[in-house]
Parts: C-alpha cells; structure tokens; sequence
C-alpha cells in the first residue's frame, strides 16, 4: 500500500541514488575531462588515469546499494509493500541522508584529489599509485555513510 | 627474508680492461655503482657519446611510432603476459652486428615519412585548385585570350548570387565605369563571373569588385581550365599512387624490420646505460677504480669472477652507517607479492623492517573480507592459477598474478563463510528453476541477517592488525636494546584497548557480564600505565603532561583507527548486494527460459564488471589499511631503491647470462 508513510521511504531511496548519483557524474566528469587532456598528450598512460576516473563512481554505486537494500526491506521491490507507520517511513528517509549527502559530497572532493592525481600521473607516471590512494582516502567517508544507512536501513 | 643485506666492492683494473669491466658488470646486473671522486683520479668524458646515443634513440623511437603507424603492431590480450622473450648471447651478438644498417634504415624511414607528407601536401594543393577551377569548366578561354589592346576580363568568385545583368550593373555603379560581366556559373549563392572592362578602367573596377568580395581566380594561361582540369587528374591521380606506394613500402617495411628497430632501440639504451657509468669511475694513466653496492651473498662469487676475468684487484668490505645504503627486497613466494605495496608506499629506511612479510597475512585477510565473495574468489583464482600456469611471466607479473590469487583464494573462503556466492545466486536459481530459495550456504553466517556481529567482527580484526603494527614496533626496539622503551610502547596501550573493547561492544550487542567486569581493571591499569610511562624523561609536570597528552591521541588515534575497519563490512556488504541486484533484475522476466538466458549471458558480463569494480575497491582500501593504520604504528620508510647496472631492456633478456639469482 502506497501512502505518505512509503512515500516517505521511497524518498529517502531516491535521494540516496539520486543525491550519490549527482556526486558521482560530477565527479566522474570532471576527471574524465582532466584525464582526456593527458591522454591527448600521452596515449599510453589511458589505463593508470581510467583507475582515477573510476574511484568516485563508487557513491553513485553506494546510492544505488542503499536505495535497493530500502527498497526491498519495504517490499516496493521483490514482495509486498510494508504497512509502515508515518513515524517509521520518516525514520527511513533519515536514514538515507549519510548516504546522500556524504556521497555526493565524498565524491565531489573525490573527484577533485583525483583531477590533481591525473596531474600527479602525468609529471611522475610511476608514482600513479599515490595519486590513487590519496583519492581513496576521501572515499572513507562515503564508506561510513554507507556503513551507517544500511545500519539503519536494517535496524529500524 | 626481508632486506636484502648489501657489501661495498671496490674494482681496480687496468685502463684497457675497462669498457669490458662495465659490460662484465652490466650483463650481471647486480652492482650499484657510485660515483667515485677524487682530485687525484681524472674522470672520464662521455657526454659527447651520450648524446649521439640519445640522438640515434630519438630517431629510432621516431621510425618505430612511423612504422607502427604504417601498419599497426600485433597486439593481443596476452600479449603482456608473455614477457621478453629470451636471446643468448651468440644470438645478441649476431644481432648487434645488423645495427648499423638498422640505424641507417630508421633515416631513411624517417626521409620516407617526409616525402611521404610532401607528396600527401602535394596532393592536397593539386585538389584544391581543382575545386577552384571547376565551376569554369565550361569557360572556353585561357588566360593569354582574356586581353585584348584595350579590354581586359577579370575572372574571379563572387560570395553571392547575380545574374549577367544585375552583376554588370552593380559593378558598373560601384565603379562608375561601364563593364560588361558574364555569368560562367552560379550555385549556393556564388558566383563565378568574368568581367570585360576597358584596361583604362582597371583600377577604379578593382576598388569595387573588392568591395563585394571579389575574390580573382587565375586561370591558367596556355589552355582553357577544362584542359587543365584533366591535367590536374591526371598529376592527382599520379600522386595518389606514389603515396600508396610509399605507404605500402614503410607497411611491408615495418613487417619485415620492426623488431630489428626494438632490439636496435634497447641495444642503445644498454650502450648509453654503459657509459653513463663509464662516467662514475675514477682513472689514473694505467687503471680503472670503481665503487659500488653489491647484495652480500653474491659478492664473493663477483669478486672471484673479476679477479678472474679481468686479473682486477677487488675489495669486499662492509656497509657502514654512513653509507648510503640502497634498498633491495626479496620474500619468499608468500610475502613477495606485497613488495610492490611496500615500494608504492615507500621502500624501509634504515630502521625499518621490510614490512612485506608482516603484512602479507593481514593483507589477504583484509582483501578476502571486502570482496567476500565465493563466486568472485573462484573467478580470480582460476584465472590467475591459468595464467600463472600457461604463461612465462615476468617476475613483476607473477607477483601481481600471486598477488591477486592470494586474494582470490581468501576471498573464497570469506565468501565461503559468509555464504556468498556471486552473490545469492544459488538462492535465486533454487526459486526461480527448482522451487526453493529459501536456504543459506554460509558456513558461518549471513552478514546481512546479522551486520552488527559482523561489524564487531571487523573491528576485532582491525584491533589485531593493528597491534601487529604496535607488536613490530615493541621488537623494533627490544632489538636495538632498549627493553624498557618496548615494554612501554607495547604493554599500557594492549591493555587499554583489551580493557574498553567490552565496554564499546556492549553499546553494540549484550557482552558477557564477566567479560565487562574484567574489562573495567584492565582498562584502567592500562590507561594509569600509558600516562605514567608515555613520557620517560623530564621532571614530573613534564612527564604527567606528556603521559596525558599521549592518552589523548591514544584515545582520538585508536578511535578512528578501529572504526577505520568498518570499511570491512562495509564493501563487503556492497559487493554482495550489488550482485544480488543483478541476480535480481535477470530473473524479473516470468518466462523461465528468458530467465536463464539473461542469467547467463547480461548476469555473467555485468558479474564481471561488478568484480572488476570491487576488485579495485578491496585492493585500494586494503592498501590504505596497511599504508595509515598499520604502517603508522611503526613504520618510517625513506629507503632508496637498489638501481643496479644492468641490461635495461624492453624487448628481450638474457638467456641463462644472469647467473646471479637464486
């Protein structure tokens, strides 16, 4: 049964994937513009700014992760929709947000450590590993968000 | 196991001797050398050398991108995998005598490259003009008949469209002088137009033809631009086909010499590696002196080998701390994998242990925990285990290939465990085609029924990494003498955090009465040890302070760092779900047959990719917890690498030349 209550619950899913997926393509983007510009230059150094490219897609994946995991607690997908109190549909709305905000703003920073890591990748190509785990360290909090939405998801 | 001790060698050998030294040194590859001065040796001069080496290696890297772009290289998917393919040495030295002619072939592909763009500008011209004349086509005059005594006709383009009449009297209007125009051809709002006008008049009728864009077009002037046009054919079509020959040439070119122009590539790099370290040596009138680092075990045999060769005067002696010691890494089949991870970090410093093999254990458990897949684990072990097997590697490809079946093997069995695989892929084929789903094939148990279990899990783990990372640091410095130091950097902090882990569980999930009751003295005694013993010198106030300030980071430090593995469950738990997403979106269809085949082929590519992603994922962040977690709790880093002379090369190695490993 759709109502207020499982609208609420479907809200915080699409913010979850809506929210991470903004933070992830923007984030994306933005590297894959700066990693073109090297790639112009130097074919050959494609596969070590891909990896780049890729680490901030990981909230947008992360979005979608939460926002399944709610979806099917609640039974919009694979089962019956729940009969949710208006109280507990707020409450998985809140427990979307970590991984809403946290991704698109994770990713966002993520994005831009990554955009210098392609620099850092075109100066010193072997030394392209650190430019991967400085990106990486932002991803920690895009990880806790993760960690604590689907905590909710599941205890609430 | 670990650092690979190093000795100092020194060489004195005749002057003569002294080029076939360094090629001695160079086929060997297993001494650094340092640069040796001293105001009473002479240094020799290879600079000039040098730079006809890197002149004659740009060229030859210039023929080699023309002739990969005249037809492109065999490349295939194993191709990396394969590695330099071995060359004996008689074989090198048949090959070395072909590298002049290579030399002199990479010239001349380059002068070919040129031609070949001038005749591609060549052709280039011819059909522009072609595109010019071809609207006068039907114009059956050449230049020489467009003037007469008095009158002269300007044939040009105009950006517009006009008739006879209207251009002759806008021409005859802007200029104020009668012309008589004639349309040759019009289209798209062009128009190409020869105008008649007394030669008196020519300047005043330029002024304004310039004015409405009037863009001359000379024609030729022997013949008409018909004749000319089928000239223009004819010398295009000529080009073309030179150009095709040319291409064909440097194709064929690079079939049959490609390799020559690699091996003649990595033959000038190994002579001006050769003498850039002719570079480093001392000289007197009659001898040579050099001075390097060569790993212990091999140096008697070196020095034997020199002294043999070469009648030289070798001396081993051992590595001092003032030295500048390099840093070479060598583990068994187990920890060697990790190299890589310590060298992206950075190589030991002086102090340090080589952290590979102390981190080699917790690094496959950690990885194996953040995939967690069964499915996944077995896809990695298989391919890696197939490539290991089939393919003659190179020792840095086979440490990634082990690397990752390390990896894959534990991630099978944390899968295994968790009862993961591909993720719920037996569950939803038991519902979908056989009629039951509803069952687990965890070993232990189900992360998602239970992720607070898991999480306390994950930070028990982390607490034993990370007291490995203490642990390392306590033997650090029990080695070097300083007992007391170890007991008090290791003891008070154990304590504390064996002490408060019941306490911080019991947020969590119910503890063990007994457990907690324990838990408070032991924290406590912990916590009174790490104030009194954190800071061991300085008066009272200066101590008290410097042991509460160390509590502090303690807590804020330990805090973060445990809570750091909650990372474990965390890509754990995406991994499995998202493959139980795609699981999900292929069975939707009802008709069972569709099912299967999405299943099959969409669940086995988007599989993959959900590997290839968290393959990245677990990699990555099992690197960070090694590299800030446990790497902080002991380790400096700072080592320089080992940069031996060696044959430096790209498309071959030696066969059996190295008779320097293990």
């Amino acid at each position: 049964m759709i109502n207020l209550a499982m609208s609420l619950a479907i809200l915080g899913a699409a913010l979850a994937a809506l929210l991470a997926g903004i933070g992830s393509a923007v984030a994306v983007g933005n590297v894959g513009e700066a990693a073109n510009g090297l790639v112009s230059q130097d074919p050959g150094k494609f596969s070590k700014v891909l990896i780049l490219q890729l680490l901030p897609g990981t909230q947008g994946l992360y979005g979608i992760l939460v926002a399944i995991l709610l979806l099917s607690r609640v039974g919009v997908i694979g089962g019956a929709p729940l009969d949710l109190t208006t109280a507990q549909g707020a409450a998985y709305l809140f427990a979307c947000l970590p991984m809403a905000f946290g991704g698109l703003f994770s990713a966002i920073h993520q994005g831009k450590t990554a955009v210098a890591g392609v620099g850092l990748v075109a100066k010193k190509p072997d030394q392209s590993g650190k430019a991967v785990i400085m990106a990486a360290m932002v991803e920690t909090y895009a990880i806790l968000s993760l960690l604590i939405s689907i905590l909710l998801i599941y205890n609430i | 196991m670990a650092k690979v001790p190093m000795t100092k060698i020194e060489i004195i050998g005749l002057l003569a001797d002294g080029k076939q030294i360094i090629e001695r040194l160079q086929r060997r590859g297993v001494v650094e050398l340092e640069n040796v001065t001293s105001p009473e040796l002479i240094k020799l001069e290879t600079a000039g050398s040098v730079a006809i080496f890197e002149k004659n290696l740009a060229s030859a890297g210039a023929a080699l991108a023309i002739l990969d772009q005249a037809r492109a290289p065999k490349s295939s998917l194993f191709a990396a995998l394969r590695g330099r393919a071995p060359l004996s040495t008689a074989a090198f030295a048949e090959k070395k005598e072909g590298t002049g002619a290579t030399q002199n072939l990479c010239y001349r592909v380059i002068e070919e490259e040129k031609a070949l763009k001038d005749l591609e500008q060549t052709a280039g011209q011819i059909s522009l003009r072609r595109d010019q004349l071809l609207p006068w086509a039907e114009f059956p005059y050449g230049g020489k008949e467009l003037s007469t005594k008095k009158t002269v006709t300007l044939t040009g383009l105009l950006p517009r469209s006009y008739t006879e009449d209207s251009l002759t009297e806008a021409v005859s209007e802007a200029a104020g002088v009668p012309v008589q125009a004639a349309v040759v051809n019009s289209v798209k709002g062009q128009t190409s137009a020869a105008i008649t006008l007394l030669k008196a008049d020519r300047e005043k009728a330029e002024e304004a033809l310039r004015e409405l864009d009037f863009a001359p077009v000379l024609l030729p002037r022997d013949h008409n631009a018909q004749q000319e046009l089928s000239l223009l054919n004819e010398e295009e079509a000529k080009t073309r086909e030179m150009i095709r020959e040319k291409k064909k040439a440097l194709a064929a070119c690079a079939g049959e010499h490609r390799e020559e122009v690699v091996f003649l590539m990595d033959f000038l790099r190994m002579r001006m590696d050769k003498y850039r370290a002719l570079e480093k040596l001392g000289c007197t009138e009659s001898t040579v002196f050099l001075r390097g680092y060569v790993p212990a075990k091999w140096a008697k045999k070196l020095a034997a080998e020199f002294e043999e060769k070469h009648g030289a005067f070798v001396t081993l002696s051992d590595v001092t701390p003032e030295d500048d010691e390099p840093v070479l890494l060598k583990n068994d089949a187990f920890a060697a994998p990790l190299e890589s991870i310590t060298e992206m970090y950075s190589l030991p410093g002086e102090k340090d242990p080589d952290p590979s093999p102390i981190m080699a254990f917790a690094y496959y458990v950690l990885f194996g925990m953040m995939l967690s897949d069964a499915g996944y684990g077995l896809m990695m072990v298989l391919f890696t285990v197939f490539v290991l097997a089939k393919f003659p590697l190179e020792e840095n490809m086979r440490n990634t290939m082990r690397l990752f079946r390390n990896c894959g093997i534990s991630t099978l069995i944390w899968g295994a465990l968790f009862g993961s695989w591909w993720g719920d892929l037996p569950q939803v084929i038991g519902k979908n085609f056989f009629g039951s789903g509803d069952f687990s094939t965890a070993l232990w148990f189900e992360p998602i029924d239970d992720p607070i279990r898991l999480l306390l899990f994950c930070f028990g783990v982390g607490i034993l990494h990370l007291f490995l990372g203490v642990g390392v640091k306590g033997v650090m410095l029990w080695k070097e003498g300083k007992k007391f130091d170890a007991l008090c950097e290791t003891v008070p902090i154990y304590l504390t955090i064996l002490g408060i882990a019941p306490l911080g569980a019991s947020i969590l999930t119910p503890v063990p009465p007994v457990l907690s009751a324990i838990g408070t003295p032991v924290m406590l005694a912990g916590v009174v040890l790490l104030v009194l013993t954190a800071k061991r010198s300085g008066g009272l106030f200066s101590r008290l302070f410097g042991g509460l300030y160390a509590l502090y980071n303690a807590a804020t430090g330990w805090l973060g760092d445990i809570l750091s593995y909650s990372r474990l469950l965390a890509l754990g738990l995406a991994t499995g779900c998202i493959a139980g997403v795609v699981n999900m979106i292929c069975v939707m269809p009802p008709n069972p047959v569709l099912k299967a085949v999405l299943l099959v082929v969409a669940g086995s590519a988007v599989h993959v990719a959900n590997l290839a992603i968290n393959l990245l994922g677990a990699y990555v962040h099992s690197d960070r917890l090694q590299f800030v977690e446990l790497f902080g709790k002991f380790y400096e880093g700072g080592g320089r690498a080992f940069a031996p002379l060696k044959a430096d090369t790209k498309s071959f190695r030696f066969e059996k030349e190295n008779i320097y490993h293990d």
